[in-house]
């Protein structure tokens, strides 16, 4: 793969002048406390057994270390942002992390051509699949499948920033997954951020009507009752502060099923969780979201049963469900929602 | 306020409210996403990244990228897995001591049951002789030989049904597994079936690579009656006044065979009343023409016109998918007349409905089809259909038919070109389809245009019927069922189970039967509010 292949697109992700993937979290290297010694990073590099032929030495390899465990302990979230971590805790990092495929993505990184090899003949056939399967989701074909992930191989390989300097998309690798699911990530962004894009385009060229509806709201039999608006109101504003207040775990669960409508099998795979367990927490969250909006609607609104009913009804009327909101790509429906 | 409808209401509040949902900022990058997806991202990170991915659209779209990915894998290390679990049990190692242990000890028991009825074979006579001699000997030889024999003989129970069992491949697909509904014991105890399914096979897949491997819909393939099947019309293009007597269908009975009274319980069991009662119908209705003379159309219409419009309510049947052409010179050559003709009428359907084309060889077989159906010719139609299919393997868009019972036979397959679903209408003009990709596309032109429906799910979309012009069911997996009562707008119904539904059959747009994957029917005559399990 040749660097003349790259495709230069800022809108990719990646921001040319500094190869960072874009909406990361930056990494100022300049005011962190090196946490990463020289010893460790050969115990892991020995640890890792690459091939003599990748290059890899110890130095090279702590640096990379110490980009990942900066990202961890500094940079990153959880408990131990922002603070210095101590030795055994930087150790047990380091013992948990790839460390044979960190040091593969260090030699890539480098343009050692033993490691491309590689890594190419590992990982290109992986890259493929990952591709066609999404570009599979969203209706692409092979050729739409292979420019996805062409167009990460240049970037891969590395290119030369304004400085002169080699930058590689793999020296944001950190080796906390396998570098294979790392890929898909990246894979899995660039694809997003795609569909995104062209959403938010279409949105602006395309007048609404366009996107017109065939489902209509069924027009209301009877003569609209006046109140009709401050009820759909009253019942959209319980539902929010109920989807606001439902645990983050509930609250995603939800939202995989109903916005990215996935299976139950997707969710248990990404909640680690059996297919029953999603379907019964599933069932769960809705009753509860259910008896948490009735009991808003009738204690703060001081509604009636045949009020609470009219409520829903006309949430049917108004919002019915609608399968023209669901996506084709599994991606969130589109920005300009119909009202 | 019924309680489905306002389940219905708080589902679709439920996805507005997250269809709304924006962009939380500050998302994490590949690799924080691919850790947390491996789950090596640790407890106090985890937390807050699912709080961070409960409100944000965009990572939660990677996210399910990324499992959709990891599913399409999954699917190739069980499809590897089922294959090896196949090569196991079809070992020659241990299937060959089996089957020839089997054989001796069938063999031993025929020959000693005719032995024993006739006493007349050399090596049992002096066993009957001695037992009559010595009546006194003991308890075993007292006993009545017949009885003995029997209890001797008798193999090792489930011993013979094993071996058929390794005959016929697992029939229930895997993609029966992930749908569930919590709160139904029916799908509990599905669901306990399935993990032990899911276990042995691994990842469900998805996708459009999983789906085809994928359990998809079978169409159940009426017989039809024998009376009637010369009589049945042919899927080709009938005049609307036909079609307004007797709705066209491209589910339509097999034609010609000469009627078998041993045939006929199974296919009833096959059949659904759909096709019996469109026969019944087209039978009364007069002749059918296809092409019974070069303006055929016009004297089955005449024919069809004056003679009284059935009574007997009408259905149609929807379809299946497709399969590996592997399979489809199968159908062709089998010498099942029944199959056959089903086959060729199906073939012939196909051609004559599906606007994507065929081959001018493919045409020309479906032609000579025609006329050695119309002459009622078995073994020209029989032929034909084979040439039909033999013209149709050979085109480089494929014909391809699936099964989900890995063990069906050919009846009840449907022919489409390109992996399309056509659903036919009574209106021979007017047509649904079920994209590759799962769009849902309308023609009101004999299929030579193509609108798009807008609708679009995620659960794949497996069979539809259309009873009416402007009426159509489709159902899928996890339980999915829509309905168009005016062409136009959609409407999904709750399911009485979240599985996957593989066929429905439809009278009107108020009364349908669906049936699961694993062959449970549900009906509903009231447009899909309330279902009743069929017995």
């Amino acid at each position: 793969m040749s660097p003349s292949r790259a495709r230069r697109s800022s809108s990719q992700g990646l921001n040319h002048q500094t190869l960072e993937p874009a909406k990361s979290q930056g990494l100022n290297h300049q005011t962190l406390q090196p946490v990463v010694t020289i010893e460790m990073a050969r115990r892991t590099l020995e640890r890792a057994g690459a091939p003599a032929e990748w290059g890899v030495t110890a130095e090279l390899f702590q640096t990379a270390l110490e980009r990942s465990a900066t990202h961890r302990f500094q940079a990153g979230s959880g408990e131990s942002r922002g603070r210095t971590p101590g030795t055994r805790e930087v150790e047990q990092y380091l013992s948990s992390l790839n460390a044979a495929e960190l040091a593969l993505a260090c030699a890539c990184a480098a343009g050692i051509g033993a490691a491309w090899d590689h890594f190419m003949a590992k990982f290109r056939p992986e890259l493929y699949r990952a591709a066609g399967a999404i570009a599979a989701r969203s209706g692409g074909g092979d050729a739409a499948a292979r420019d996805l992930a062409d167009s990460l191989y240049a970037e891969l390989y590395g290119l030369r920033d304004p400085e002169g300097q080699r930058k590689s998309l793999l020296d944001y690798y950190h080796g906390r997954s396998k570098l294979s699911t790392w890929l898909h990530a990246i894979l899995a962004q660039r694809h997003v951020d795609e569909i995104r894009r062209s959403r938010k385009t279409e949105s602006l060229d395309e007048p609404a009507e366009e996107g017109e509806l065939v489902n209509e709201p069924a027009a209301p039999s009877s003569a609209p009752d006046p109140e009709r608006e401050g009820y759909l109101a009253m019942l959209q504003a319980a539902l929010t502060a109920t989807l606001g207040a439902l645990p983050p775990r509930d609250r995603l669960r939800m939202a995989y099923y109903y916005a990215q409508d996935l299976t139950l099998a997707q969710i248990g795979r990404l909640m680690r969780e059996h297919e029953s367990t999603v379907s019964r927490q599933l069932e769960r969250t809705r009753k509860d979201i259910r008896k948490a909006v009735e009991s808003a609607l009738r204690q703060e609104k001081k509604l009636s049963e045949a009020q609470l009913k009219l409520c829903f009804e006309y949430a049917q009327e108004e919002w019915p469900f609608d399968l023209t909101l669901r996506l084709r790509s599994g991606t969130s429906p589109p920005v300009v929602a119909r009202e | 306020m019924a309680g489905r409808e306002e389940q219905e209401a708080m589902e679709g509040l439920l996805r507005r409210s997250f269809a709304r949902e924006s962009d939380a900022g500050a998302c994490p990058d590949a690799g924080v996403l691919a850790a947390y997806f491996e789950r090596s991202l640790a407890t106090d990170e985890t937390s807050h990244y699912e709080l961070h991915f409960s409100q944000c659209a965009r990572c939660r779209e990677q996210l399910a990228a990324m499992a959709r990915i990891g599913e399409a894998a999954g699917a190739g290390d069980s499809a590897t897995e089922k294959s090896g679990h196949r090569t196991w049990l079809f070992g020659w190692h241990w299937l060959a001591p089996a089957a020839l242990a089997m054989s001796l000890l069938l063999v031993w028991f025929i020959r000693y049951r005719v032995q024993t009825r006739t006493n007349a074979h050399p090596w049992t006579a002096p066993m009957v002789s001695m037992m009559k001699d010595q009546p006194s000997a003991g308890a075993p030889l007292n006993q009545p030989p017949a009885a003995s024999g029997d209890l001797a003989l008798l193999p090792p129970s489930g011993r013979v049904n094993s071996a058929a069992r390794l005959k016929s491949p697992t029939a229930i697909p895997k993609k029966i597994a992930p749908s569930t509904d919590a709160g139904e014991a029916a799908r509990t105890d599905v669901l306990a079936k399935k993990e032990s399914d899911q276990n042995e096979a691994g990842s469900v897949a998805r996708g459009a690579l999983a789906d085809r491997e994928y359990a998809q819909a079978r169409v159940e393939h009426a017989a039809g009656q024998p009376a009637n099947e010369a009589k049945a019309t042919s899927a080709a293009p009938q005049p609307s006044v036909a079609m307004n007597s007797a709705p066209l269908q491209l589910v339509r009975p097999a034609p010609a065979p000469p009627p078998a009274p041993a045939p006929a319980k199974p296919a009833e069991t096959r059949q659904q009343a759909v096709n019996g009662q469109i026969d019944k119908a087209t039978a009364s209705s007069g002749p059918p023409s296809s092409g019974a003379a070069p303006n055929g159309t016009a004297g089955a219409a005449t024919g069809a016109a004056t003679a009284p419009a059935p009574v007997v309510p009408i259905t149609t049947q929807s379809v299946a998918v497709t399969e590996s052409a592997a399979s489809a010179p199968v159908a062709a050559t089998s010498q099942n007349p029944e199959t056959t003709s089903s086959l060729t009428q199906t073939v012939i359907g196909g051609e004559a409905r599906v606007a994507d084309g065929g081959s001018a060889n493919s045409r020309a077989a479906v032609a000579k089809a025609n006329d050695a159906q119309k002459t009622g010719d078995t073994k020209s139609t029989g032929a034909a259909a084979e040439s039909v299919q033999a013209a149709k393997a050979k085109e480089s868009s494929g014909v391809r038919l699936k099964n989900m019972e890995s063990n069906a036979p050919s009846a009840g397959q449907m022919v489409f070109g390109s992996g399309y679903v056509m659903i036919a209408t009574p209106d021979p003009a007017v047509f649904w389809r079920i994209a590759p990709d799962g769009l849902v596309e309308h023609s009101t032109d004999t299929g030579t245009t193509w609108e798009d429906t807008q609708i679009s799910s995620h659960e794949p979309l497996l069979a539809g019927a259309a009873p009416e012009r402007n009426v159509c069911w489709l159902v899928g997996r996890d339980g999915l069922i829509l309905i168009t009562r005016d062409a136009r707008r959609w409407k999904q119904l709750e399911p009485p189970v979240r599985l996957d539904i593989v066929s429905v059959e439809a009278k009107d747009a108020a009364s349908a039967t669906i049936k699961l994957a694993d062959g449970t029917r549900y009906e509903t005559s009231d447009g899909g509010k309330k279902w009743h399990a069929v017995q």
